[in-house]
């Protein structure tokens, strides 16, 4: 029997990617640790990850560019110097029927 | 740099809040500018303890987070408003409080409608750099969601209340899993609300034995504490309190960690 991991990643199907501060707790810790660094930092320049992570640019670029493809960094070329920075989506507002959401307002 | 330094419980009813403004005033007391926000969207309320309500506030945390406004707009100064028990006191610093709505209507739009979380990351970092903050003290939301998340991540230091109850227990075991996967740097216990009976000293060892966390303090129930019932800063209204004694002692814990 596979081994149960409560911190795996949960399997999405179809779409793009949409992440929240949960879905951060589920990556592994390399990636993990990245963005929390990111998250205090607010954005960071490749140089800047590459140092942090003790990595060469080129290492760094693609941990990123994993990052990105999966909806956690975004990249924002139109600084300059061009910098990554956390991609935190907004909270979801909750299912009700709206009768009772009108009752409240 | 202004030192963020969130306080969290798993479960409502701890005295998060009430902690929350006794440790920031204790620390602005020692000269130091703090900024409080009320991230408890849901279940607000530390404002009452500092003497403001619904009319006393035209901008709240909600507001903010709607692009209706700044989030300098929606920070109070009310390092003025200090009561003692026989009037007001002076700090030598100051103390700036972030209210969040206590209007059924806008808890329940929050709810509705959600908010973007980065939002309250860039208001968090405004914040400090325009009321130039040396500590800022976030009072979240009891248990896990999105905003309380985001608060524990960029947390420099986060304090953990718990009282000696077996479902608190449990529950911080799950914070300190969570706060220990977003790297937070420093990390504290409080024990409060613990009964005079319990030996407070086997209490503290259990609990650090528990989790092998340093506990910062342990508050012991008080007949004071329900006499002031939340209209005003413990510590303020009774400074040779046992309890009051463990606040400053919690507050220069917590002051001499950020100068680490």
């Amino acid at each position: 029997m596979a081994e149960c991991n409560e911190w795996q990643m949960p399997q999405r199907t179809g779409g793009s990617p949409t992440r929240t501060m949960a879905d951060l707790l589920f990556l592994p810790d390399l990636e993990r640790s990245l963005i929390n660094w990111l998250l205090r930092q607010q954005t960071a320049t490749l140089a800047e990850a590459a140092a942090y992570l003790n990595q060469s640019e080129i290492e760094a670029a693609a941990v990123l560019q994993d990052l990105i493809e999966q909806g956690f960094v975004q990249w924002l070329d139109q600084l300059d110097p061009p910098q990554y920075q956390p991609k935190l989506q907004r909270r979801k507002g909750r299912n009700m029927p709206t009768k009772i959401w009108d009752a409240l307002e | 740099m202004a030192q963020i330094i969130s306080i969290h419980s798993f479960r409502g009813g701890t005295g998060k809040s009430n902690l929350t403004a006794n440790i920031a005033v204790a620390v602005a007391s020692q000269g130091k500018r703090v900024g409080i926000v009320d991230t408890d969207i849901q279940s607000p309320g530390i404002h009452v303890i500092f003497g403001l309500d619904e009319d006393s506030f035209t901008h709240s945390l909600n507001d903010y987070l709607w692009g209706r406004c700044g989030i300098e707009k929606t920070a109070y100064d009310v390092t003025a408003e200090l009561k003692t028990a026989d009037g007001y006191r002076e700090v030598a610093g100051k103390v700036f409080l972030v209210p969040a709505s206590l209007k059924a209507g806008e808890i329940a739009r929050v709810l509705r409608e959600g908010f973007d979380v980065g939002l309250l990351n860039d208001g968090f970092q405004e914040l400090t750099e325009q009321l130039d903050l040396d500590y800022l003290f976030i009072d979240t939301h009891p248990g896990l969601n999105e905003e309380t998340l985001l608060s524990i991540a960029i947390s420099d230091a986060m304090v953990i209340i718990l009282r000696p109850d077996r479902q608190d227990f449990l529950g911080t075991a799950v914070t300190l899993e969570v706060a220990q996967r977003l790297d937070v740097p420093e990390i504290m216990l409080l024990v409060n609300k613990s009964p005079q009976a319990f030996d407070r000293e086997a209490v503290i060892e259990q609990v650090q034995m528990r989790y092998g966390v340093a506990v910062g303090g342990l508050f012991q129930e008080n007949d004071e504490m329900l006499q002031l019932a939340s209209s005003g800063v413990f510590w303020l209204h009774y400074p040779e309190h046992p309890f009051s004694q463990e606040v400053h002692a919690v507050a220069q814990q917590l002051m001499a960690a950020s100068s680490h």
